[in-house]
Formats: C-alpha cells, sequence, structure tokens
C-alpha cells in the first residue's frame, strides 16, 4: 500500500479517439478526440475533481481508466503498476482495487436484484464465501447510514438518494482504493446532495479512500476536492489546488465556468470573477479549432491563439494554466488581459475548514 | 403581522385554494392542498422547491392539462379576471395561443422531431390561438395566400430575436440537427411568437451546461424586459431564483409555505424549510457545508398531518401536529406558513436565522454527525 502523499493513480498522455466509419466500406473517416493528451495524478487518499462542460470528455478518462474503454495512447499507473489496456487477469484484479460510481443511481441498479443481491455482486466476483457475504453486507449497509430492513427490498421502493447509498455500498463492498465517482449526485436534489457528499466524505476518512470526483457543479467542488482541473475538449487547461483556482482562477474558461453559477449570496457574488460570458457553444471534438482548444469561444483570444497551441505550464508556482496569456513570449500581444487578484471577500476561515479530510499538502 | 393571504397588487394569474388529488390503485393521493399564488402584472415570479413537492402539478393544473378524472381539481384560477375552470375549451384555446405561452423543461423532446424547425415554428405564428381550425381552413392558410411567407418572416425574425446563429438555416433544419442550447432557443421563440402577456416556465435550461444555461438566462432575461411580460417560472434551483426573480414561492408537500420578495427571501428566510434549503446548497466561497435536510418529501397518499414539514423539521413540536398553520404575512409580497411565526404560539422555539437552522442541521466538519435516527424509523 502506497503512502499518504504518493500518487495512487498516474495518467500520463491519455488519448482516447473514436473512429468515425463511413462510406459503403465502412472505413474509418475521422475521429472524434475525446481524450486528447492528459496527463494528471491523483495522490493517495485525495480527492481531485474533473470538471468541465459535457463533451469535454471527463466520463471517457474515467472510462479508460476503469478498462470500460481502450486506451488509443499513453499510459495509466495505477500503484506503480502500468493498468493501460489491461490483460484479462490484470482487469480482475485492477476492478477491486478501483471502483466506479455513476451518475444515475436508478439506472445502475439493476430494477430486478434486491439491494441484497446488487451488493452482493462484487464480492461474488471476487471470491468471498457465503458467509462472510452476508455480513459485510449488512456492514455496508449501516456504513452508508442504512440498515437490514433494506435488504430484500428493490430498487423501484428506494427514493434516489438511498438508491446512490446502495450504489456506494456496492462500489466500497470489495474495499477498493480509488473511487471514481461520475457526477454521482446531479440527478439529486440539494438538500439530498449535502448528505450524500457528507457521507463520501466520511467514508473517505474511515476507509481511507482516494476519489476520482467528476462534475460540471463547481460550488460543490470548492467544498469537496483538494485539487481541482478543468478539462476543456479533451485537454486540461487548468489544475492546481482548489483554493487556488477558485481564488484566482486564472484561464479564461476557468473564470467563465466560475462566473456563471447560479449563487445565493451575495457574499459569492462578488467571489465570482468579472462576469466573462462565452460566445457559442462546445465545438464538435471532430472538428478540434486550430492553436488554442478554446479561442473561438474566449473573450481574451488574439491571432496568435488560433495558430500557436499553448502548453500547459506553471504560472507563478501555483496552478498549471493551459494559456498564451501568461506564456512570455505571446503575453504582450494581449490588448485586455484577466484580473487575477484574489477577491476581497472576508471568507468565512474558508482556507483551514475546507478540506477537513485531507490536511496534507501536495506538493507541486 | 396579520392573516391575510399575500397577494400583490393587480394581478395577471391568480390562484386560489388550489387542491389537486390524483385517484390510484392505492387511494387517493392528496397532492396539491390549498395554494395560493399571484403574479403580478411585469413581474418575475419563481416556484421553488424539491422534487415532489407539487411544482409542476401546480403548473399543469393552471394549464388545465391534467385528465379530469383521474386529477380532482378544485379551487379558482384566474387569468387578468377571467375565470380559466369555468371557460369554455374553445376560450380557453384561444388564451393558451395567444396570451399564455410554456416553455417545457426538456428541450430535446418538447420539439416533433419529424417536422423541421421553420414548420413548426411558422405553425405556431398562424395558428396560435385557433385550437380547431377546421381542415379546410388549415389548408387554405397552409397552402394557398400570402399568410404562410408573412409567417415565415415572423419566424425568422422571432429566430433572430432570440439570438440564433444563421436562422435561415436552422428554420430548414430538423430538431435533431440542433444543439441542446439551440433547441432551447427555438423553444423560447416560438413561445413569444404570439407576444403572450403570461409566460409559464419549467425548469428552463436544467438540461444545459452551466455556460450555456448562463447564456439562455441572460437571453430570457433580456426578453422579459423587453417584451415586458409577466413570468412564472418553476425551478429546483435557488441560485436561478434568485438570479431572475422579482418574488419567490417556496414549496413544499403541495403548499406554499413562505413568499417574499428575492432579496429579502435570501437575505432573511424564515421558514424552517427555507432555511435548510439555502443551507444546503454549498458555496463557492468554500467553508463550511450543511448536512442537508434529514428525510425525504412526504408520500401523499398519506401525508403527514399538521405542518407537512414536520417529519423533517428541526424545530418540530405538538403544535406542529395538531393542526395546518396558517399563513402570515408582514407586508403584502412576503408571507410565511410556520407556527414558529404564531402570534400567540407555544413554541419552545424562538423565530429561527438561517444560521441556527444551520447549526441545527450540523455541517460536515462537525465530528459528531449522525443521522441514524432518521433512516432507522
Amino acid at each position: 500500500m502506497t503512502d499518504p502523499g504518493e500518487p495512487l493513480l498516474e495518467v500520463r498522455n491519455l488519448k482516447k479517439h473514436f473512429p468515425v466509419k463511413g462510406g459503403i466500406l465502412k472505413r474509418t473517416t475521422d475521429y472524434v478526440k475525446a481524450v486528447d493528451g492528459m496527463s494528471f495524478t491523483v495522490d493517495y487518499g485525495e480527492t481531485m475533481a474533473l470538471i468541465g462542460e459535457s463533451g469535454s470528455g471527463k466520463s471517457t478518462v474515467a472510462e479508460t481508466i476503469i478498462g470500460l474503454q481502450q486506451a488509443t495512447d499513453g499510459t495509466i499507473i495505477f500503484d506503480g503498476e502500468d493498468i493501460t489496456n489491461p490483460s484479462s487477469d490484470q482487469l480482475q484484479e485492477m476492478r477491486s482495487r478501483i471502483q466506479m460510481v455513476f451518475q444515475d443511481p436508478t439506472s445502475s441498479l439493476n430494477p430486478r436484484r434486491t439491494v441484497g443481491n446488487s451488493i452482493e455482486v462484487p464480492m461474488k466476483s471476487r471470491g468471498v464465501p457465503k458467509e462472510e457475504r452476508e455480513e459485510r453486507i449488512s456492514e455496508l449497509l449501516n456504513l452508508v447510514e442504512l440498515n437490514n430492513e433494506y435488504l430484500y427490498k428493490y430498487p423501484h421502493e428506494l427514493s434516489g438518494g438511498q438508491k446512490q447509498r446502495i450504489n456506494i455500498a456496492r462500489a466500497i463492498s470489495i474495499k477498493p482504493d480509488l473511487l471514481l465517482l461520475d457526477e454521482p449526485t446531479s440527478a439529486l436534489d440539494v438538500s439530498v446532495q449535502a448528505k450524500i457528499i457528507g457521507l463520501l466524505e466520511n467514508l473517505q476518512q474511515e476507509l481511507e479512500l482516494t476519489y476520482l470526483f467528476i462534475t460540471h457543479d463547481l460550488s460543490l467542488v470548492r467544498n469537496f476536492a483538494d485539487e481541482t482541473a478543468v478539462m476543456y475538449l479533451g485537454e486540461l487547461q487548468e489544475k492546481g489546488d482548489t483554493t487556488e483556482v477558485f481564488h484566482r482562477p486564472r484561464h479564461p474558461y476557468s473564470r467563465a465556468l466560475l462566473s456563471a453559477i447560479p449563487v445565493t449570496t451575495e457574499e459569492e457574488e462578488s467571489y465570482k470573477p468579472r462576469r466573462e460570458p462565452l460566445q457559442g457553444e462546445i465545438p464538435s471534438p471532430r472538428d478540434v479549432p486550430s492553436g488554442c482548444r478554446f479561442h473561438t469561444r474566449c473573450p481574451y483570444s488574439v491571432e496568435a491563439c488560433s495558430t500557436d497551441e499553448p502548453e500547459l505550464k506553471q504560472v507563478n508556482d501555483g496552478p498549471e494554466v493551459r494559456c498564451h496569456i501568461y506564456d512570455d513570449t505571446y503575453s504582450g500581444q494581449f490588448d485586455e488581459v484577466p484580473d487575477i487578484s484574489a477577491p476581497d471577500v472576508v471568507l468565512e476561515s474558508s482556507d483551514e475548514m475546507e478540506s477537513p479530510v485531507n490536511t496534507t499538502e501536495e506538493g507541486p | 403581522m396579520t392573516n391575510i393571504e399575500p397577494v400583490v397588487h393587480d394581478p395577471m394569474l391568480e390562484v386560489d385554494d388550489l387542491h389537486v388529488g390524483f385517484e390510484s390503485f392505492d387511494g387517493f393521493s392528496d397532492v396539491i392542498d390549498g395554494v395560493n399564488l399571484s403574479v403580478g402584472k411585469g413581474e418575475v415570479v419563481t416556484v421553488a422547491g424539491e422534487t415532489g413537492c407539487g411544482k409542476s402539478v401546480t403548473m399543469k393544473a393552471i394549464l388545465q392539462l391534467l385528465s379530469e378524472p383521474p386529477a380532482r381539481v378544485s379551487g379558482t384560477i384566474e387569468f387578468d379576471d377571467m375565470s380559466l375552470r369555468e371557460m369554455s375549451d374553445a376560450e380557453f384555446d384561444q388564451i393558451k395561443g395567444e396570451r399564455m405561452s410554456i416553455i417545457f423543461q426538456d428541450p430535446m423532446s418538447s420539439l416533433n422531431p419529424t417536422f423541421t424547425v421553420g414548420e413548426q415554428l411558422t405553425d405556431t405564428a398562424q395558428f396560435g390561438g385557433y385550437g380547431d381550425a377546421g381542415i379546410l381552413e388549415y389548408t387554405r392558410r397552409k397552402y394557398f395566400g400570402s399568410e404562410r411567407a408573412e409567417a415565415r418572416e415572423r419566424a425568422i425574425e422571432m429566430l433572430e430575436e432570440v439570438q440564433m446563429p444563421d436562422p435561415e438555416n436552422v428554420m430548414d433544419s430538423y430538431p435533431t440537427q440542433l444543439s441542446g442550447g439551440m433547441r432551447q432557443r427555438v423553444l423560447i421563440a416560438q413561445a413569444l411568437m404570439n407576444e403572450p402577456d403570461l409566460l409559464i416556465a419549467d425548469e428552463i435550461g436544467t438540461a444545459l451546461d452551466v455556460t450555456i444555461h448562463d447564456q439562455i438566462l441572460d437571453l430570457l432575461q433580456n426578453l422579459i424586459d423587453s417584451h415586458d411580460l409577466s413570468v412564472l417560472m418553476i425551478t429546483h434551483n435557488l441560485g436561478i431564483a434568485r438570479q431572475v426573480s422579482d418574488r419567490v414561492y417556496v414549496m413544499y408537500g403541495g403548499r406554499m409555505v413562505e413568499t417574499a420578495p428575492t432579496e429579502e427571501l435570501f437575505n432573511y428566510p424564515k421558514h424552517p424549510y427555507t432555511q435548510g434549503l439555502i443551507a444546503s446548497i454549498p458555496r463557492l466561497t468554500g467553508g463550511a457545508m450543511a448536512e442537508g435536510i434529514d428525510g425525504s418529501v412526504p408520500e401523499y397518499l398519506d401525508p403527514p398531518d399538521g405542518c407537512r414539514f414536520h417529519p423533517r423539521c428541526p424545530y418540530a413540536h405538538e403544535a406542529c401536529v395538531k393542526d395546518r398553520p396558517q399563513m402570515r404575512s408582514d407586508s403584502a409580497e412576503a408571507g410565511v406558513e410556520c407556527v414558529l411565526y404564531d402570534d400567540n404560539r407555544a413554541a419552545p422555539f424562538d423565530a429561527p436565522t438561517l444560521a441556527d437552522t444551520r447549526n441545527r442541521m450540523g455541517t460536515l466538519e462537525d465530528e459528531s454527525y449522525s443521522s441514524e435516527e432518521v433512516y432507522n424509523d
């Protein structure tokens, strides 16, 4: 087992291109570049959030990590072992250590299986003996704050929040190290969402789990994740410590995402970056714009953005950003640059409180 | 405080004592239990609440989209001083076509996939408000005369108004060829085609991405201003309610539990449910995150006695179980239905503030956190 602070999952230059077939012979005519060169690490015991619009390739990243999709290129290293396109033996081994919770709590449970049967499946495939399984199921139900009454219920008898609890129980039944959470709360109401997030935080502490948390809800990330990575059209645009990314968003896309969130207090309103509304919609990943992928919608873009592709670079010891504005070679060409001074809002001691689970500082 | 229902001056839409129930095999479910609601002229009103609180049923009852039976509807619905429940189908069809519009929740399924966007929009422009025009009239209008061309012009104009890129091309495409954001724009254009007075929007843009959603809300806000619309909006996202509306109704268990002008509601929420909802929203500024409201929305087959929120309320006591609390209003536009605000209350609690509720609900930083009693019922 790896120590806290060490990378548990390392993704290097991951690519996933889906072929597009056309013509009479159904030959590959084009590729949908869903994930196009992603590199990131998730440290042991931390929560890494992956955010972006739909179509930016967030879910494909998770599916490739867990082996539901074959990677086109790149390497995925889990706990020191290369698990890119695993063999079936490797897959068996790996799936007991990486589990996934899906977005829709209803369609990810078999309607003909009772709750108990559903939770039992992963353990059965791992060959856990029957008596142990039964004991473990009631233990799991307690862990997710349900009880044995739920054992013989069917999914249709449960509410959305309860179903998601069952999904979580099933995912943690074989004691995985890494949980891939693909929008686990987006189908739920806020009051239930808060409960599920609370549960996930408790489980992380108790079971020493590592999370890769995929979402489009940025305020949730602010409260839950240690590190945040912003994705756009299959590429990372900004990655760094959550507080830093939210406090001083640097990439124009992160700024636009943040300024678009509807909030409920004045305090939050002034915390948002200046309104920089985006034009148009996300381009098709089949036809990726040249140069910087974001230049077609970027309020700051200049000519160089459409020709030269920016690199992911660390900006003043803070997050890594993929943008020419922060590159000395290009920075002179911009008429206007985002104001990245921190908002002068007095925060409710958020810096100490926002990450109650993991206080170990990750290095750059 | 008075016991009068908060009613705005000069209402466009006024719903009084609306009851909706449904007959089913399991028995009678009493969903909407005496809802009062009003939308003033030029006012933007939002109804907010969790899933299953009766928001959409209220909207459907207003638009008379519920078939009776199995639904049982009672109460009065007045639109511009005309009683909607007493008028004939033909009269109501005309109002629906010309003076009232609706934008449904899902932009993917609200357009007919077998017709082009252009056909659907021109038909709305030509036939909106006519009910059953008859086959001859239909053929004449659709295939002869200049009306069709005029209506098409009007549709393109409308698409331009909703800032649709390349409207001529969009007119000839099928809904499946458009993106979610574009479809939502088409629906808005369709709804505003016949210059309605009242627009009803059900969870507008919820299915879209944040950035697109933001664009749509901006657009809607501009259109509301330029067309001087009265709007009844339904949403589960309080952030959107705050951004768009003048006044907010908070709905729980088929009842309006609180209403107030937007700023007042968000700065000084009164009802424990409103406070719980606001506290549950993760905040962009970080800080402690509340734990959420225990339990789930009531079963309508056998709703709780008294206040329907009492099984989930951190301030519940005997008085809550006995009678339904009365709506108390301290101004024409604000009101709350909770015994804690009763003048001669015997409650062991003072009127709670948002911070009180946040503490009572517990925050995620709290080590002694436990919610087992809720689930072990």
